[in-house]
């Protein structure tokens, strides 16, 4: 029967296209609908589980970690992406200038931080900011300003701050390159028109890149958005897992990860998977909407 | 942290002993198996294949000398490391989905207790494997730990992990005026005098050198003086010790008696070596996996001589840190050969006298920590016998109120001490906030 199906030259093309939605049944929808199966059970130890409708759902809207969390992952996103987009729009404007000159050796620098690995950027960080040999502390006490060492890793602020500090130093050159390129797909004669009509670069800056770089705008905001809420490798690097102090770098993920394969809860771990996904699936509804209704 | 060296030195030493061991019980073996059972069983007639899982490379070089001395089983060994808990998750869904294989596995101490709660390894009390003939040969604790709630053993080890405390002669010199154990220990073995010695040493130092580097290093022991589990009858119970842990660990912070670093973080590693702590709370495995390779890297790789700087003395408290079990997959097949490993592992005394000595690792078999102990003189201790030591503190290892849940609880105290120590909280709120961290952990658990 199958054979007579695909004799049809017009249905091979589904052959064609069948390992694709096999692979993604497989790894991507069958695990979508088994953690919402699992989220209805508790652990009673590694191996049997209970089933409790609802209560996942219930023990995590009235836990107070649950808003944390995602406070802190939100806290850190923005702390990130706002000085993150300035910069990368403020770079991709001036290197896409063609006086300026070793713009290729300045693309190449500001996307390499991309490439280190974000673990390898925890550790480095963990060991800077250390208590007494860390090399933070020492500068800050051979310049004068502090006379005793500060412990950052038991400072929550600090520490939330240091996370989007290396978020936004690990992005803003591919947000910069992504920029660029929705830069050179504005045409010339756009700016040469407003020139003849007399615009100076500011105007022509707010009235014609900005409008028309809309698009990579949303872009960069929903991918970054996505990726922001998922933020997980360095807080857990950086804290050895543990989301410290006192819950300031537990993020949504991150919260998941523990109660999914540290305290052995893969029922909670799953609502909380599904609290994410909802989020995530709101928020990106949100950020299309609002780029087309200001179009 | 093993150098490869030593690995490769270790594996000629087993395979060499692994050879002499065969020689003897291919003579005694038949014997002792007749008088036993009607129907003998020697070790060549155990035959086939088994899988063999472990987080640690240690048992890379005890696989050699199980097959020697059971020629006809071949054992398949894999190591999976538990670094981001890769090995605890790949049991953990290997197991639940009732697989067969591995037909031996190990579990270390912070889960193991895991294991047997959720009945991943066969119980082996009785017959046919009838553990507990074994017993009278171990140090006790060793399997107790293993009981499950019908009270029967499920998991063996090699070794035992009593505790101990090491610190460095010089400083002791500086400090006392003596670098003589039994005089050290005098200051180290009660908890106040030995807060008083770390005053002591900042004094005599002017602050350039600590007792300790981090507080974080006590708490083995303080997690082991306690008479109750920390979960009774479904309530959370927070020992008095715990509390004043807290206390202490700030005082520590506050008076300069320890560096500030904590235990696993590679400050800690390096203050090893630099001198500039004069002690270390490590048990049996600490002495040849951490402190040895960490404070004199070159004459652990053999490339130079001990300085012998270094001494055991008795720490505030006895305890145990840590332990590797190993037990039969209770899915598994093949569960009288993996029986055989685990049995072999856990009390043959040939095994584990050898293992003894070509290690220093302190093994659970009494007949042969008696045997044995007489001979060590560790140079880099300075000749002292370690073993003698951990012989007596072995058996005054009290593990019996351990849950399955301690790693996570301890772990959420050690972070509220961390805040509490370094200013960022008050006493009752870090108390308070540790309270809703066990919540985390198990939500059903009555907290207040």
């Amino acid at each position: 029967m199958a054979r007579g199906l695909f004799r049809n030259r017009d249905n091979k093309g589904y052959l064609f296209i069948l390992p694709y939605f096999l692979a993604m049944l497989t790894f991507q929808i069958y695990p979508i609908f088994y953690t919402f199966y699992l989220s209805f059970f508790k652990p009673l130890n590694l191996i049997e589980n209970e089933f409790i409708g609802f209560g996942n759902y219930a023990r995590l809207l009235q836990n107070p970690l649950f808003y944390t969390a995602i406070g802190n992952t939100w806290f850190i996103w923005l702390m990130n992406y706002i000085p993150q987009i300035v910069f990368a729009l403020l770079l991709a404007v001036i290197l896409t200038n063609p006086r300026i000159r070793g713009r290729e050796l300045f693309r190449t620098v500001y996307f390499l931080p991309n490439l280190v690995t974000a673990a390898s950027i925890g550790v480095l960080f963990a060991v800077l900011l250390d208590f007494r040999s860390g090399a933070l502390n020492h500068i800050l006490i051979d310049i004068g300003v502090f006379t005793q060492p500060y412990e950052w890793i038991q400072d929550k602020m600090a520490m939330r701050i240091a996370v989007s500090l290396i978020q936004w130093w690990q992005w803003f050159g591919y947000t910069m390159i992504i920029f660029m390129a929705g830069l050179s797909a504005i045409s010339d004669e756009l700016y040469e028109a407003a020139h003849i009509d007399g615009a100076s670069s500011i105007q022509a800056f707010f009235r014609i890149t900005l409008p028309l770089l809309k698009p990579t705008m949303l872009y960069v905001m929903v991918t970054s958005l996505i990726g922001g809420l998922q933020i997980f490798d360095i807080p857990r690097v950086l804290t050895n897992g543990r989301g410290g102090p006192d819950n300031a770098l537990t993020t949504m993920v991150l919260y998941l990860y523990n109660q999914a394969f540290k305290n052995f809860n893969l029922g909670y771990a799953s609502a909380l998977a599904y609290a994410l996904f909802i989020m995530i699936l709101v928020f990106s509804a949100i950020s299309f909407k609002l780029i087309r209704t200001r179009d | 942290m093993i150098s490869r060296k030593r690995v490769i030195s270790t594996a000629l030493l087993l395979s060499m002993a692994a050879f002499s061991l065969v020689g003897c019980k291919k003579a005694e073996a038949p014997k002792a198996a007749e008088a036993a059972d009607a129907k003998p069983m020697t070790r060549a007639d155990y035959t086939g294949d088994i899988v063999v899982w472990s987080f640690t490379d240690e048992l890379q070089d005890m696989m050699p000398v199980f097959e020697e001395a059971y020629p006809n089983v071949n054992v398949e060994f894999t190591v999976i490391p538990n670094q981001d808990e890769v090995y605890l998750n790949k049991i953990n869904t290997t197991l639940r989905s009732r697989s067969a294989t591995p037909d031996a596995f190990t579990g270390e101490a912070a889960y193991y207790k895991q294991f047997v709660d959720a009945g991943y390894w066969e119980p082996i009390s009785d017959a046919p494997y009838n553990a507990e003939e074994l017993m009278s040969d171990l140090i006790p604790y060793v399997p107790d730990s293993s009981r499950n709630a019908d009270g029967k053993i499920t998991a063996l080890s090699w070794q035992a992990t009593p505790g101990a405390l090491f610190y460095r002669r010089s400083i002791a010199k500086d400090v006392l005026g003596t670098d003589d154990p039994d005089t050290v220990s005098e200051w180290t073995s009660d908890l106040n005098k030995f807060y008083e010695l770390g005053e002591k040493v900042r004094e005599t130092y002017g602050g350039s050198k600590y007792l300790l580097a981090g507080y974080s290093d006590m708490s083995e022991f303080i997690f082991n003086l306690r008479d109750q589990p920390y979960i009774v009858n479904n309530k959370l119970v927070i020992p008095e010790g715990l509390l004043d842990y807290m206390r202490i660990a700030k005082d520590m912070r506050d008076n300069g008696i320890e560096s500030g670093t904590t235990t696993w973080q590679p400050p800690w590693f390096s203050s090893m070596a630099d001198a500039s702590v004069m002690c270390y709370i490590l048990p049996t495995w600490g002495l040849h996996y951490v402190l040895k390779p960490n404070a004199e890297p070159e004459a652990n790789e053999g490339k130079a001589e001990f300085t012998g700087d270094w001494a055991l003395a008795v720490p505030p408290a006895s305890y145990s840190w840590g332990g590797t079990w190993i037990g039969i997959n209770a899915m598994s097949q093949k569960k009288d050969l993996a029986w055989q490993i685990v049995k072999f592992l856990g009390s043959d005394p040939d095994f584990l006298e050898h293992w003894a000595k070509s290690t220093g690792d302190f093994v659970a078999n009494t007949k042969v920590i008696d045997k044995i102990k007489g001979d060590f003189a560790e140079p880099f201790l300075g000749g002292q016998n370690h073993y003698a030591y951990f012989a007596e503190e072995a058996d005054k290892v009290d593990v019996s109120h351990r849950g399955p849940w301690d790693f996570q609880i301890q772990n959420a105290w050690g972070d509220q001490v961390a805040l509490y120590a370094s200013g960022n909280k008050s006493f009752d709120n870090a108390v308070a906030d540790f309270k809703k961290a066990v919540k985390e952990i198990l939500p059903d658990v009555d907290v207040d």
